[in-house]
């Protein structure tokens, strides 16, 4: 993208005000969007995203400079002002960069842009007439389909030089269903390090009948009920609860500042000995994945959480540094216009020995996510809160109705305790964006289903 | 890289070369600049400067966009291609228009700090001093999670072929101090920010208060007991709550039916007390313009008087779907956007809003509001922080629960609004409101 002979030239000056390590992060990014709403296109989108993020590093303290202008100029106008931050007196400095191989453990078949969009309407167009034929309660459908390569390049003053290549794909299809003033939208949502071959194997058939049927069921749904009880979570939501629950806080963006409440806990027990609980970026064409991390790192599998016990925590090269730990190969950010940090790529808890059916089976009372639409946390306090869309209630062992969505809360210190079955399903699902420090990053998760023994359930009666 | 005029009359020329009639660039451009202070040193400082250029193109009534940060004269034909590709692809029944400028532009004051005073600010000893003064503050205090300065300027530039010629620049500066507050048996965290446009926002003493109290105040919390109640939401929170609604009142919701308020214009859908406004020519504002993102004129408007509804919120095409004008909410697509958004304050104290209510919740913070929303059925559940009010008074803090209602039930059961109107840090803004009929659930 850049010559190897500017890139040197830009992380010397950046190092000229004698910072001890200087890194530059340079991205082109071609994205598309098409959205359908009742079987019309509403919205075609496309960008082009092209600029480069500079960090100086001295010490425990960290400057950072973007630019959209890739010029020589514009880049050293950067690397100056990175470098002016440290407020230190001139130095010469030399890079030399060596171009190492990156493994591809990605293989895309089909590039997603040129001349595809006429097939992707197509397809946005079958996935919508097919659930809208399920039922004649379905009065609305909504589907989309994303797709972005983005090209970066990761270069530092210990010479790495990193190149890779991302083409993600999203898809998404969302029908509204309504009788007797009861409306109710699903969503079904899919996405990979893939190209277009993501949205064609789709089996398009089965997605909209299942999400359609699932939104006509919740027009049945009743009120939710309120207070502590028993919750079982399928692959989804258990997802994002322990996305909320357990890995923000084991984050070195909030561990290094000892603003975790896991802070200080490594060695310790802080889940139940049934969670297992590991970030693995290498998952091959998984929604999360990539070849390196936005530090030019090779992703890894990072194991969390080893049978209740705190193995270690997500940490960048920065806070790394200031924890005294490696870095996990888990720094990210959204763009060159956010500096990274530590963030999770693909969660999964790993299988326990329970069958799914023997967790509703031993449920006296309580609430089934299915699917969930986010949530948050705050690491330092530990209260965390996600959105169930679609749920079912479970009476004496057998799930009996369909219930509205709640909220569902806890606090991370205790929740994790209390996880007292794990299913031997796991499945890894889900296609979302986190949004945090270094801006909105895809992550998905799996997980088995599980049951948290009790938890505050947000509901309406 | 070429002067942006210049760039822009290119890509106008490369529109007409072929064929194109009608085209719009919208171009902006940012400076930013951070400081982040840990332990009495900055830890960390970034600089931004970004720009980028939406291009658009209509072809057959409907409006294709690209938007580029690259500015090279070799990509001028991809730009072009790229947004009439965009258009091509459109089928909706509505059309997309061009605005070409006609009406009177207001002349507004929108928010900018206190320059001159920002100026002569040490920003690193005024960040060293906040986190100093909030350990000193309370023995409670055990760790101070961040302290920030960041300011920002921007500048937009609107020109199409229909004689549009618009700019506007902004300029934005804050400070924040974040901290977590322990009791030894849990820890709450709590902030406070500003925007250095009032004198107050200067005074690290008075931001310190303000944070500290925030975490401090929400220690040696109690579980909430389970029921249906009436709830005080606090103005900041009860902000954030219109804020999350205010997809309902856009036209392209209701048209979708995804607002359950169509075709209730000139209904009551609201407590008789709530009248709530969208005014983008507030002095001072947040979000204050003289025009929105077609380059129409803002307009003052009440979205409901009295608890009435009176508009929904358009923009150009919607607004022709519906054969009436454009209300100065456009988006370019078929949403609409707000601008400062505000429910009108009435004239009691928050302190009697809760001798009115006797007992009950106050809640002063609602958590993941963003997803907790379903506009469709109007079902909402959300996290929330708060205290007990009994006998009219504040009592104990609350552990972290959660609250269930329906937004449309919430907008009715409005049962009085105070008098305390703030826009914290946000172009959305609201008095205390209390509200009957909340289901809330904890331990």
């Amino acid at each position: 993208m850049l010559k190897k002979s500017l890139v040197e030239t830009v992380l010397a000056r950046a190092l000229e005000n004698g910072g001890d390590f200087a890194e530059i992060f340079v991205e082109k990014s071609h994205s598309a969007g098409i959205f359908m709403s009742k079987r019309q296109v509403h919205s075609s989108q496309s960008a082009l995203n092209y600029g480069a993020g500079i960090r100086v590093f001295n010490g425990s303290f960290y400057s950072y400079a973007d630019t959209s202008d890739l010029s020589e100029e514009g880049l050293m106008r950067a690397a100056a002002q990175a470098a002016a931050a440290t407020g230190l007196p001139k130095a010469a400095a030399v890079v030399k960069c060596f171009p190492q191989p990156v493994e591809n453990r990605h293989q895309i078949a089909e590039f997603p842009f040129d001349g595809k969009n006429a097939e992707k309407i197509e397809l946005l167009r079958q996935a919508s007439e097919l659930a809208y034929a399920c039922s004649d309660k379905i009065i609305r459908t909504d589907a989309a389909v994303f797709d972005k390569v983005q090209d970066v390049l990761i270069a530092n003053s210990d010479g790495l030089w990193a190149e890779d290549r991302r083409i993600r794909e999203r898809f998404v299809l969302s029908p509204t269903a309504e009788s007797g003033g009861e409306t109710f939208q699903n969503s079904y949502l899919c996405g990979g390090l893939r190209g277009s071959e993501l949205l064609r194997g789709l089996a398009l058939e089965e997605i909209a009948g299942r999400t359609a049927a699932e939104a006509v069921e919740m027009l049945e749904a009743v009120n939710c009920p309120a207070g502590k009880m028993q919750v079982i979570m399928n692959s989804m939501a258990g997802g994002v609860f322990f996305h909320e629950a357990g890995g923000h806080a084991l984050e070195a963006t909030a561990a290094a500042k000892n603003a975790s409440v896991f802070c200080g806990k490594k060695g310790e027990r802080i889940a139940s000995p049934l969670v297992t609980m590991i970030d693995d970026g290498t998952i091959p064409n998984a929604w999360g994945s990539s070849n390196i991390d936005d530090e030019g790192l090779p992703t890894r599998k990072n194991v969390l959480i080893e049978k209740g016990i705190l193995k270690g925590f997500l940490a960048d090269r920065f806070n790394a540094r200031i924890m005294g730990v490696e870095p996990t190969g888990s720094s990210r950010r959204e763009s060159y216009r956010y500096a990274p940090t530590s963030r999770m790529n693909n969660t999964l808890i790993l299988n326990g020995n329970d069958k799914p059916e023997d967790i509703v089976k031993n449920t006296e009372y309580g609430v089934y996510a299915v699917q969930v639409r986010g949530g948050s946390v705050n690491p330092a306090s530990g209260d965390f809160n996600f959105s169930v869309s679609r749920a079912y209630l479970v009476e004496k062992g057998k799930i009996t109705k369909p219930v509205k969505g709640a909220k569902l809360i806890g606090n991370c210190v205790d929740i994790l305790k209390k996880i007292d079955m794990v299913g031997n399903d796991m499945s890894v699902s889900g296609a979302g964006y986190c949004g945090s420090k270094s801006g909105r990053v895809p992550v998905c998760h799996g997980t088995p289903t599980l049951r948290v023994s009790s938890m505050t359930v947000g509901g309406q009666k | 890289m070429m002067l942006i005029g210049a760039f822009i009359d290119k890509l106008f020329a490369e529109a007409e070369k072929r064929g194109i009639a009608e085209y719009q660039a919208v171009y902006s451009e940012s400076e930013s600049f951070d400081l982040q202070l840990f332990r009495q040193k900055i830890d960390r400082q970034s600089g931004s400067r970004s720009c980028g250029l939406t291009f658009a193109v209509r072809i057959n009534g409907k409006i294709g966009r690209f938007y580029s940060e690259c500015f090279a004269e070799r990509d001028i034909p991809l730009i072009v291609s790229e947004a009439a590709g965009n258009a091509a692809n459109m089928e909706c029944e509505e059309n997309f228009f061009f605005y070409d400028g006609h009406g009177a532009y207001e002349t507004v004051r929108p928010y900018c700090p206190d320059t001159e005073r920002l100026g002569r600010l040490d920003k690193v000893a005024f960040l060293a001093e906040l986190e100093k003064k909030a350990y000193a503050a309370d023995s409670r205090v055990s760790n101070v999670v961040s302290v920030s300065y960041h300011e920002r300027f921007s500048r937009r530039i609107m020109r199409n072929s229909l004689g549009l010629d618009l700019q506007a620049e902004r300029k934005t500066a804050r400070a924040g101090l974040w901290l977590s507050a322990t009791d030894g048996h849990s820890v709450k965290s709590g902030g406070y920010a500003v925007m250095f446009d009032k004198p107050e926002d200067f005074e690290t003493d008075t931001i310190v208060f303000r944070a500290v109290e925030d975490a401090v105040s929400r220690l040696n919390a109690e579980d909430i007991v389970s029921g249906k109640m009436p709830v005080v939401f606090k103005n900041t929170a009860f902000a954030d709550f219109i804020e999350a609604i205010s997809g309902i009142f856009c036209a392209y919701e209701a048209d979708s039916d995804k607002s359950r308020l169509k075709g209730k214009i000139g209904m009551p859908v609201a407590s008789p007390k709530l009248t709530l406004i969208d005014d983008p020519l507030l002095d001072g504002g947040y979000a204050t313009a003289a025009f929105d993102d077609e380059g129409v004129p803002a307009k003052y408007k009440e979205i409901i008087k009295d608890g009435v509804l009176k508009t929904f919120l358009f923009g150009l095409s919607m607004a022709d779907k519906y054969k009436c004008a454009s209300t100065g909410n456009g988006t370019g697509g078929l949403a609409s956007r707000i601008f400062n958004y505000y429910v009108k304050p009435g004239d009691k104290d928050a302190d009697r809003l809760f001798e009115e209510m006797g007992s009950g919740i106050c809640v002063d913070r609602l958590n993941g509001l963003g997803v907790a929303v379903d506009t469709v059925s109007g079902n909402l559940s959300v996290a929330a922080e708060g205290f007990l009010v009994r006998n009219g008074k504040k009592a104990a803090a609350l552990n972290q629960f959660t609250i269930a209602c329906n937004i449309y039930d919430v907008l009715k059961n409005i049962r009085e609004v105070g008098n305390d109107l703030t826009f914290y840090c946000s172009s959305s803004g609201s008095p205390s409101v209390l509200v009957d009929g909340i289901t809330v659930a904890g331990a």
